[in-house]
């Protein structure tokens, strides 16, 4: 039966209702794939990206993923995002099971959900650079003085302020890399995905870049990054290696300063 | 090297070639299969008339054909050079990898200006070989079923359409090879939007777009910031756009036109009282436009003194009082066949003398004087017939001088008003001269006919006061439901001598045949209006596939299917609505001032509201097309990695 078209935000409601009640939600994990496989169908072959790959990810948690080109990255990255459904197995995101979400619905679920940042910005080209900062909550149906005054929020914590009226094309790689970073964050979701983000920068932007992400996790933020690069990876509290769809170590570096920081934004959001 | 490199360049975008090979020659098939039919139903010169038409119905018929074929012809112009631009756009980041790796311009301009000249080449083969089997198939069909055609395949137009469609190729598109072979490598950065385009809106724009839903707001930045792409889409659906509302508005003109011509030539509610023999042969005169196995006038005089119907004309004279048909009603004719020969004639032509620089004149001899024609003669009295034909010349006051059909004066004469008719008396061995003050359009003898004053016609033949003919308009006794009465009792007057017949439904069916003529019309739109969706659906495609990459941005920031088919809808109907408005305009400005002076406008609401049928035609077609492809677009994308490209 065809949904009548409400504004985002019922819509949203009434995902997580229909997800039972909050309290069974809250027993769900944060972000978690169970015995996820996903297949691509290239011609006549079968390639498998992800293969019966099993991950829990607490809230707050910066986990960054390394492997090497091929090793499923990018797809682990795009279903713990809900960019695309698994073939096989569950996928969770903030205590829910998107994994039977009907596309639609899962689009609403993701905008309130995950920011994503991509290795090649992937700005729409017709807008301009505070017009896609704007994009997301436009989607929301956000008023469009609010939806302004904090894509120029963003504008001004990412240094670009006056680039502004300037389409992506107009705008250096790093100036769309940190402009794809503002729009991740528009609707101020808890959780960021991010994939190779500095790959294509220099060295200046990849730290600003690196400091922008630590500065998500000093704000509790929980980020999944996809990243080769040390000044994202040194923040991680948590490193996954990533081999043939499947993670072959999960290191936990940063536990204690997790823990300290965890404890911390819990009491401030008490 | 350069030909090798263009064949491995095309073969290696083999999807992109074969999408583009298919528009292109579908477009060229369609003009080929246009330019054929309508040459082989002698629609496109005036030089070998149709039987069945008047000149100038003919010129009608013609002129409205040679617009459509011009339309289309700069319709394929258009297609090639958007669809040698996309091409281009496309190999944009190649080019600039080869000149990062140090090739010269001249070089790109040669690999790439062949690729285009090959694509455009086996365009246009692929395109006349489609074009001329379906011309061949329908030929087959048609001929002699619905519509006369003769094998006629058209050369010249065809071979001056390749030929162009390579010129253009070579000049515009060449140009815009060598241009970006000059630029620095950072071009193909630019894309689809102009370097220096300003992006800030309005204040006025942007208080308009806040009221907006965002995925029609999405559509107008779309559309105000890819300005190449708009020029691109807006040129392609004005020229498709006034191809079919012309086709459309044209074919109610011509047949309007048409129409009213032939009303006018032959009038409404007409007896002819006469002997039989005269009658018929009056009445054939008009049959013949409509039926071509009517035998021709037969050259004689039909003067034989017992034919003179003037006995007669006091008793009824007081009949059709009776029936209150006054003296405007009626009028009394000598009607003859006779051979008729053209004058030669002289025109008075200025120029300037080369020596002298002086202004000079001298006159030049039009005509040869030998050309002749058999057609009905008719001495009437100018002013008071009750036919109201459309002429051009001077038709009313005409004392000495003489009146001409359309065909006989687009035949005969090289300038008609300037030249004299000449026939003979033969009894009298006299020959006679009038100079041609009008000419007619008319459906007599297809438009071969004379008209003479009454009394010049009398004198020549020496037959002062006899006519064998009386025209009768019945209008009034119709109306008073008399009909019936009005025919018994001339007959009665009439008796066996003479006859009277009703000339109406030889005119009905003159119309009738007229409109059913149309269907050559209807055929040919119905085929250019069917390439044109097909054309504009493939264009649509390729739009969408350059904007796959913005559409799974959209969707990967939590975009839904239905608000990128918005957004997709709205762009296309905006783009149709601005393009079919200048269709419109187009159209209009050919239909007032283009068409031949006397042709019979439609209503302006006529082509108002094709505009809007075809408007809301598009906009479902757009609707249904957005809705399969961008369903197609994502299941080949949940098919196979999301692969989402850079914008730099």
């Amino acid at each position: 039966m065809k949904k009548t078209r409400k504004t985002r935000i019922e819509d949203y409601e009434e995902i997580i209702m229909s997800h039972r009640n909050i309290e069974e939600i809250n027993l769900q994990p944060f972000i978690a794939a169970k015995e996820l496989v996903k297949d691509f169908e290239i011609g006549d072959y079968i390639v498998r990206a992800v293969d019966h790959l099993s991950i829990e990810i607490s809230e707050h948690e910066y986990v960054a993923i390394i492997g090497s080109s091929g090793a499923g990255k990018t797809s682990l990255l795009h279903i713990l995002g809900g960019l695309e459904k698994s073939t096989k197995g569950e996928n969770f995101i903030s205590h829910i099971n998107v994994s039977h979400m009907e596309q639609e619905m899962l689009a609403t679920f993701r905008i309130f959900n995950v920011g994503i940042v991509f290795q090649n910005y992937n700005l729409i080209s017709s807008l301009t650079a505070l017009e896609n900062i704007m994009f997301p909550l436009q989607l929301c149906q956000v008023k469009y003085e609010k939806c302004e005054s904090r894509a120029k929020e963003l504008l001004d914590m990412i240094g670009l302020s006056e680039r502004a009226e300037h389409l992506p094309f107009q705008l250096s790689a790093g100036e769309q890399q940190r402009v794809a970073v503002a729009r991740a964050l528009a609707n101020d979701p808890p959780i960021i995905i991010a994939d190779e983000p500095t790959a294509n920068l220099d060295k200046r932007n990849a730290e600003f870049i690196g400091n922008l992400f630590e500065n998500f996790r000093t704000e509790g933020k929980t980020i999944i990054v996809a990243t080769h690069d040390e000044k994202l990876i040194k923040h991680a509290h948590r490193i996954l290696v990533m081999e043939e769809g499947k993670i072959i170590e999960d290191k936990r570096i940063n536990e204690v300063s997790f823990k300290e920081e965890n404890t911390e934004i819990e009491m401030e959001q008490e | 090297m350069t030909l090798n490199f263009a064949i491995k360049d095309l073969l290696h975008f083999k999807e992109q070639t074969k999408s583009h090979l298919k528009t292109n020659s579908s477009i060229i098939a369609l003009v080929v299969l246009f330019l054929n039919l309508t040459n082989s139903m002698n629609l496109l010169s005036v030089q070998s008339p149709l039987s069945y038409l008047t000149l100038t119905l003919f010129e009608l018929i013609t002129q409205y054909h040679r617009f459509l074929v011009i339309l289309i012809v700069i319709l394929v112009f258009v297609v090639m050079i958007n669809s040698n631009h996309a091409i281009i756009e496309h190999r944009k980041k190649d080019i600039g990898i080869m000149k990062s790796v140090g090739t010269y311009p001249n070089q790109l301009y040669s690999f790439y200006l062949t690729e285009l000249l090959l694509l455009a080449f086996f365009s246009f083969i692929i395109g006349w070989v489609i074009g001329i089997s379906l011309f061949f198939i329908i030929f087959s069909i048609l001929n002699g079923r619905y519509v006369g055609l003769q094998w006629s395949p058209d050369k010249f137009i065809s071979i001056g359409i390749f030929v162009g469609l390579l010129f253009v190729t070579f000049v515009v598109n060449g140009w815009e090879i060598r241009k970006i072979g000059r630029k620095s490598f950072n071009f193909a950065k630019t894309g689809k939007f102009k370097n220096n385009i300003h992006a800030k809106l309005t204040p006025t724009w942007k208080k308009i777009l806040i009221k907006l839903p965002i995925s029609m707001k999405l559509a107008i930045k779309n559309l105000m910031r890819k300005q190449k792409e708009l020029r691109q889409s807006l040129s392609l659906i004005t020229i498709a756009g006034m191809i079919m509302l012309t086709g459309l508005v044209g074919v109610i003109v011509v047949n309007n036109s048409g129409v009213a011509y032939i009303q006018h030539a032959q009038g409404e509610n007409i007896a002819v009282i006469g002997v039989p023999e005269v009658v018929d042969a009056f009445a054939n005169g008009y049959s013949r436009f409509s039926n071509d196995s009517i035998p021709e006038l037969k050259n004689g005089t039909y003067t034989d003194i017992q034919n003179n119907i003037s006995g007669i004309e006091h008793q009824l004279s007081a009949l059709f009082s009776d029936f209150s048909i006054d003296s405007n009603f009626w009028e009394k004719r000598l009607f003859s066949v006779t051979t008729v020969t053209e004058s030669t004639g002289a025109i008075l032509q200025y120029y300037t003398n080369e020596t002298t620089g002086l202004p000079s004149a001298e006159y030049t001899t039009i005509g040869n004087g030998t050309r002749t024609r058999v057609v009905p003669i008719q001495g009437i009295v100018f002013n008071s017939t009750i036919q109201h034909w459309n002429y051009e010349g001077t038709l009313s006051n005409i004392t000495h001088g003489a009146a001409v059909g359309d065909t006989l004066a687009g035949e005969l004469y090289e300038n008609a008003f300037l030249q004299w008719i000449i026939y003979s008396n033969a009894g009298a061995n006299r020959t006679f001269r009038h100079k041609i003050n009008a000419v007619v359009i008319d459906t007599m003898n297809i438009g071969n006919s004379l008209y003479l004053p009454l009394n010049d016609l009398q004198n020549n033949l020496e037959l002062n006061n006899y006519s064998n003919l009386i025209l009768v308009d019945y209008s009034k006794a119709l109306e008073s439901g008399k009909y019936d009465e009005f025919f018994e009792e001339i007959s009665e007057i009439l008796g066996v001598q003479f006859k009277i017949m009703d000339l109406q439904p030889i005119f009905v069916h003159n119309e009738d045949f007229l409109r059913s003529n149309q269907i050559s019309t209807l055929i040919l739109s119905s085929i250019i209006a069917m390439v044109i969706i097909y054309i504009i659906y493939q264009f649509q495609q390729g739009r969408l596939e350059e904007d796959k990459n913005d559409i799974v941005i959209f969707k990967a920031l939590g975009g839904t299917t239905s608000d990128i088919r918005k957004m997709l809808f709205f762009e296309q109907a905006w783009l149709l609505f601005v393009g079919l408005t200048l269709s419109l305009t187009g159209t209009l400005f050919i239909i007032i001032f283009l068409f031949m002076e006397g042709a019979k406008l439609p209503s302006i609401w006529i082509p108002l509201g094709l505009y809007a049928g075809i408007f809301c035609f598009f906009c479902v077609l757009a609707f249904i097309g957005i809705k399969l492809l961008v369903k197609n677009q994502f299941k080949k994308i949940n098919q196979k990695p999301m692969i989402i490209q850079s914008n730099g």
